[in-house]
């Protein structure tokens, strides 16, 4: 069956190229409207695809109208059985629209999508992230934007760049300006991996423990209510809890937090949980994969210097 | 020769005629000014004045006539009683001059002669010395103390100085009198007899009798132009004030009660919505003269939390600020926050403990103006993330953390773990213990709810609770503003109280309490309600708990708004904590009963925050620690959670415990 | 004066939700219904558009259950009117499903829309279509994740959140708006103001009314399950010598670093 993969910039496309080897597809044909650099486009060819369509990027420029006007085109000519598209926001809005020009079944953001008995099945979170929906996409071409991560990538036969001009209008939206960001936002939310502080730290200076932890591990910085509201030892977006953020990491380490069920709320629906506490009766033990119970002043240190040796800092 | 007065001595014939004469227009431009005053206040007929005041006769006697309050802050009290009884003997002083002079005389009868007229000249002097001592006082106070809750302005400056005038040229002209004219009962009037000795004896007659002229009609003019302005100046608080007492006092809600504006349920929903104010149109008369009547002593400012805690609230500012508001010529329709005159923050930072109302000597309600205020705000529903996270939650969850039933479900599960009952199980129990969101949703608050179930239980009192069925009482909404909401709730409430025949209630925090007690009323519901603090001194008072581990701690009371200042519970923790207490001490802090100092929790200002420099609960942590005490008790879950948090950020959680009055008891049993 | 348009659609409140103990389906009958919070920041984006310009703002909702007090309280914000399509042939609804509804009530309840705003994404299906569907439907220029935004005359001017930053974008009206929770906070009406709403015009629609028939909103993406994503926690403790339990912290964190959901 052919697949045909898109995506806003480069290297999303090859993540979705390489996602879609796991549906065995027959043919992967790759879409992108900015150029490939000839390492892009050998990771391209690693990832298993044979063609790839450049479609001029003013049609990206001109808005997701545009940009699905042209993918709409490029879908009626190859006539594909399944059309992935990377998730990223403009990946995401440009697929609403080709799903409704196509009049395809689609799901958007699907962390995995399989074959089905009749067509293909995705699945993707809903009801606030507790929940997997498993959604049948029985059309041709089914739809999907992905939200899948990066994989391992490989080097592979570069393939043919071939240009695709749709020549079609559609409503347009000009950009003024890109404002890129001073800092990056914290966005709790979306990390896979949050560090959380609570009143277990007894000074603000002694947050650099936790601080250096997370930095090494790739981690955002959370903290409990009276971290951020009455010591202000950090900033409000970084609380988690009820009146604060609910976060779905991966993993979540949480250091000196004793386990109120205001913290526990927004912090439930990480896979894993790590606590360190002093007290072996916290509320945070039952609410922990791994509970270790010590003073967090001496365990951190040589758990960052355990770390260090084993992740090369 | 026997004595007698001798009005318009040293003065040419005629100066009485001329003295009226001048009077006439300074008489006009006061009776203007007063029915200037009350018109735009709203007053529309003298009758229904006169009926309101009658009505306020004894409250005009007590907190008016004999300063009852004035006097509570002592200093001040002695200023003011100094120049106040001053002013009225001075001033029936010159009433009797007039009666003898210008009516008895005529009639060829006297009154100020003999040993009565030497009585009169005597207590006249007196009373002159005791209001320049007042005065003396009040500069001091003002001037060198620059005590910080008084404001200096210009009209202030002037109206002391018109008084000190009043006051000190009286006494010269008393001297210069008595050195022209000396007469042997002169001896009486001492203090001028003290000055003429000291300054004038030796001068020529002629050019003393001009400057006695002089002075005279200065005097006169003086005081002439002061009860002109009256109306106008500062010294127009004398009616201002009066007249609140006496129209306000008698229709003052009890402290704790707010206004029930409407019933949601008899509500016509297609009728325009009025709620609050924002413009002083919006006040009636009543409420104008309460506003006029503040004459910024600064009394409540002094007392406020918010304000020590460096929000931007001073009631005092507020009630100035719409005082001033009310004598501008465009001032009644203006939105007093649209025009920036009130910043929202400062209605906001209330904390509806009522220090205010309790500190102000004239019976004026700072507070209760802000939650008007409040109401007209939440109205067009325009409030922060935080104040309407708590409000949906109180709506959807029925309690203002936005747990959901679980939660809940869960400490009830706990609770019956420990053998508490439900009404359901036990429909024949005599009270329901009503356990309140802080204590169902806060790890530490069901601590005190279960050593509350613990002592009930063991006391063997006949108790049982409601169980899921129990939501919040709707205070939270009330005290922000949102009338509607509570309403809601609170007819929610009433309806089962009502289907399960409750009629007596125990509980642990003070805000049900006060809700439960006397906001419901207005719904139909009146329950007999008792606080935990009541109910465990009952059971120690009559033998039903017995206390057979007595702590030996220095424990120290904080006496809860609502319960204390605001419901009149003093008493009983105090014996309760000194019962289990038996071999240690108990020591007050510098601030308690009724001048408590809130912890920052109330009026809902726990569910959100305000600009500050500081906060209450840290200040009133200070003053727990001053007293050396190893134990803060508390009586409220709100409290609790204000002072455990206080102690952790301040590091004084190692040293000082933090425990419900139950805590201490239950460890005692 | 813009005559804006505002989607909401109400949706269980996912915070109440509790899975059921074996099938781990979602119980949506034990939890209360919302109006979903994304276009309540809508509803309150429109309402400020029409403080600032004038003109009105229509609420349009569709579900299988509409609940008329919660439309209210989009009424009670300051919206003028609104119009309903409670159908139980919206049970299933996808996004084709639902824009398609969407567009045939705007058609009848403000033919000569210059706005349509709506939240980003809904509360419960999170899927980011409603708007760009609505936009191709109408054949118009759509704008997501909007945090901020102006309206002048035929014209509008946003900001949106894009991974790369903020995107300052420009289009012509008539124009589809999608909002992010960034852009404000919704107002809440009391009480009192969402009786006061009762007096503003609510119509409830039937499919006929639209022009449309049930085979009409059959889905083009069928659910087939939900299911609950939770994970019981291990709760291993583990006490001992603080090096000991060193080495076994930093072998926890490396085997639970990796990975994604």
């Amino acid at each position: 069956m052919k697949v045909l993969v898109a995506g806003e910039k480069p290297e999303q496309v090859i993540t979705t190229a390489n996602y879609a080897k796991s549906l065995n597809p027959a043919q992967v044909v790759a879409a992108a409207f900015k150029p490939f650099t000839e390492n892009e486009l050998a990771m391209l060819g690693g990832a298993g695809v044979e063609k790839l369509i450049h479609i001029p990027e003013k049609y990206l420029a001109s808005g997701a109208a545009a940009s699905a006007a042209a993918l709409a085109e490029l879908v009626k000519k190859l006539d594909p059985a399944l059309v992935l598209i990377y998730a990223s926001k403009k990946g995401v809005e440009i697929c609403g629209r080709l799903a409704q020009r196509l009049d395809a079944a689609y799901a958007s953001e699907a962390f995995a999508v399989e074959k089905g008995e009749k067509g293909f099945v995705a699945k993707r979170l809903v009801l606030g992230g507790g929940y997997v929906a498993t959604v049948s996409l029985n059309s041709k071409p089914a739809l999907a934007s992905v939200k899948v991560s990066a994989s391992e990538t490989s080097q592979g036969m570069k393939p043919a760049v071939e240009e695709f001009d749709p020549g079609i209008d559609a409503p347009a939206v000009e950009v003024l300006e890109t404002i890129k960001p001073e800092k990056t936002r914290v966005d709790l939310e979306k990390a896979s991996l949050i560090v959380s502080v609570g009143r277990g730290f007894k000074k603000k200076e002694d947050l650099s423990l936790a601080e250096e932890l997370a930095k090494l591990i790739g981690a955002e910085i959370g903290c409990s209510r009276p971290i951020s509201g009455d010591l202000k030892w950090l900033e409000e977006e970084r609380h988690i809890g009820l009146s604060g953020k609910r976060v779905r990491p991966n993993l979540y380490i949480a250091l000196g937090i004793s386990g109120q069920v205001q913290h526990l709320v927004g912090m439930r629906d990480s896979k894993t949980v790590i606590a360190v506490n002093i007290d072996p009766n916290a509320p945070m033990a039952t609410e922990s994969d791994y509970y270790f119970v010590a003073d967090l002043y001496k365990i951190l240190p040589l758990t960052i210097e355990i770390l260090k040796k084993k992740l090369g800092s | 020769m026997e004595p007698i007065r001798e009005t318009y001595i040293l003065l040419p014939p005629g100066t009485d005629f001329l003295m009226y004469l001048v009077l006439v227009p300074f008489a006009l431009v006061f009776v203007f000014g007063v029915v200037y005053r009350l018109r735009r206040l709203g007053v529309r007929s003298v009758g229904e004045l006169l009926n309101s005041v009658f009505r306020g006769v004894g409250y005009m006697a007590r907190y008016g006539l004999l300063q009852r309050k004035v006097v509570s802050e002592h200093l001040a009290g002695v200023m003011h009683l100094l120049i106040y009884t001053g002013i009225i003997a001075l001033f029936i002083g010159t009433t009797l001059v007039f009666i003898d002079h210008d009516i008895l005389r005529v009639l060829g009868l006297r009154l100020l002669r003999g040993d009565f007229y030497l009585g009169f000249e005597f207590v006249l002097d007196v009373m002159g010395v005791a209001f320049l001592l007042g005065l003396a006082l009040l500069i001091y106070r003002r001037f060198i103390r620059h005590e910080p809750r008084l404001r200096n302005r210009l009209e202030y400056s002037m109206a002391l100085a018109g008084l000190l005038f009043i006051g000190l040229s009286g006494y010269v002209l008393e001297a210069i009198r008595l050195t022209v004219e000396p007469r042997p009962w002169s001896g009486y009037s001492f203090v001028g007899k003290a000055v003429s000795t000291a300054f004038f004896v030796n001068l020529p007659t002629e050019p003393l009798t001009l400057l006695y002229r002089g002075i005279w009609w200065s005097h006169a003019i003086v005081a002439f132009a002061m009860v002109a302005v009256l109306p106008y100046s500062p010294l127009g608080h004398i009616f201002s004030t009066l007249l609140n007492i006496a129209v306000n006092a008698p229709r003052q809600l009890p402290l704790g009660k707010m206004k029930t504006p409407f019933r949601i349920d008899e509500l016509d929903p297609s009728a325009d919505i009025k709620l609050g104010f924002r413009s002083l149109a919006e006040l009636g008369w009543m409420e104008k003269l309460g506003l006029d009547a503040c004459t910024d002593c600064g009394r409540c400012e002094a007392a406020c939390p918010a304000h020590a805690a460096g929000t931007p609230l001073s009631p005092r500012d507020i009630m100035q600020k719409l005082r001033r508001q009310l004598w501008r010529s465009d001032g009644l329709d203006e939105d007093v926050f649209a025009s920036g005159l009130i910043d929202e923050e400062e209605v906001w930072a209330c904390t509806t403990c009522s220090a205010c109302i309790e500190a102000c000597p004239v019976l004026i309600r700072p507070m209760d103006y802000i939650l008007e205020m409040r109401r007209a705000l939440t109205l067009e529903g325009k409030l922060d993330k935080r104040k309407t996270a708590m409000l949906t939650n109180l709506s959807r969850y029925g309690n203002p953390y936005g747990f959901d039933q679980s939660e809940k479900q869960k400490f009830f599960e706990e609770l019956a773990e420990m053998g508490v009952q439900t009404l359901e199980e036990k429909p024949d129990a005599e009270y329901v213990y009503w356990i309140g969101c802080a204590s169902i949703y806060d790890a530490r608050g069901r601590e005190i709810a279960k050593s509350v179930a613990k002592i009930l239980l063991k006391a063997g009192v006949s108790f049982a609770v409601l169980g899921v069925e129990e939501t919040c009482t709707g205070d939270p909404a009330r005290r922000i503003g949102e009338e509607g909401r509570f309403q809601e709730l609170a007819l929610q409430n009433i309806e089962t109280l009502k289907q399960k025949s409750v009629k007596k209630i125990i509980v642990n925090c003070p805000h049900c309490f006060n809700t439960l007690k006397k906001e419901y009323r207005d719904f139909g519901l009146e329950l007999e309600v008792k606080h935990h603090s009541q109910v465990i001194g009952e059971l120690l008072r009559t033998g039903r708990l017995k206390l057979t581990k007595p702590l030996s701690e220095k424990i120290t009371l904080h006496d809860s708004c609502y319960i204390g200042r605001i419901n009149d519970v003093f008493e009983e923790p105090r014996f309760i904590i000194q019962s289990a207490n038996k071999d240690g001490t108990y020591v007050e802090m510098s601030r308690s009963g009724r001048k408590s100092f809130c912890c920052g929790a109330g009026g809902s200002t726990y569910w959100y925050e305000v600009r500050r420099t500081d906060r209450e609960s840290v200040i009133r942590l200070r003053e727990a620690v001053e007293t050396g005490a190893s134990i803060l008790a508390v009586e409220c879950p709100y409290c609790m959670q204000m002072f455990a948090d206080a102690a952790r950020v301040t590091g004084v959680d190692q040293s000082l415990k933090i425990k419900d009055i139950a805590e201490i008891v239950a460890e005692s049993i | 004066m813009p005559d804006i348009v505002v989607c909401v659609k109400q949706t269980v409140d996912v915070y109440q939700l509790k899975p059921h103990p074996e099938t781990l389906a979602p119980q949506l009958s034990q939890a209360q219904w919302k109006n979903s919070d994304f276009d309540l920041n809508a509803v309150e984006e429109a309402v400020r558009i029409k403080e600032k310009s004038g003109g009105k703002v229509v609420v349009v909702s569709v579900g299988p259950e509409v609940k008329q007090l919660l439309v209210r309280e989009c009424l009670a914000m300051g919206a003028d009117e609104a119009y309903i399509l409670s159908d139980p042939s919206l049970a299933q609804a996808d996004g084709a499903a639902t824009a398609k509804a969407l567009a045939a009530v705007i058609k009848t309840a403000s033919p000569k829309w210059d706005i349509i705003l709506c939240g980003e994404a809904s509360l419960d299906q999170n899927a980011y279509q409603t708007g760009p569907r609505l936009a191709e439907i109408f054949n118009v220029p759509h704008v997501s994740y909007v945090n901020k935004l102006e309206v002048g005359d035929r014209v509008l001017k946003a900001w949106r959140a894009v991974e790369d930053g903020v995107e300052v974008v420009s289009c012509s009206l008539p124009a589809v708006v999608t909002v992010g929770l960034e852009i404000n906070t919704p107002r809440l009406p009391s009480l009192l103001m969402i009786r006061a709403a009762q007096k503003k015009p609510l119509k409830e629609l039937s499919l006929n009314d639209v022009g449309l028939t049930k085979d009409d909103l059959m889905p083009r993406a069928e659910t087939l399950e939900v299911k609950a994503l939770k994970t019981e926690r291990r709760r291993q403790v583990f006490e001992g010598k603080v090096e000991e339990l060193a080495e076994k912290l930093a072998e926890r964190i490396i085997a639970h670093m990796g990975g994604r959901r």
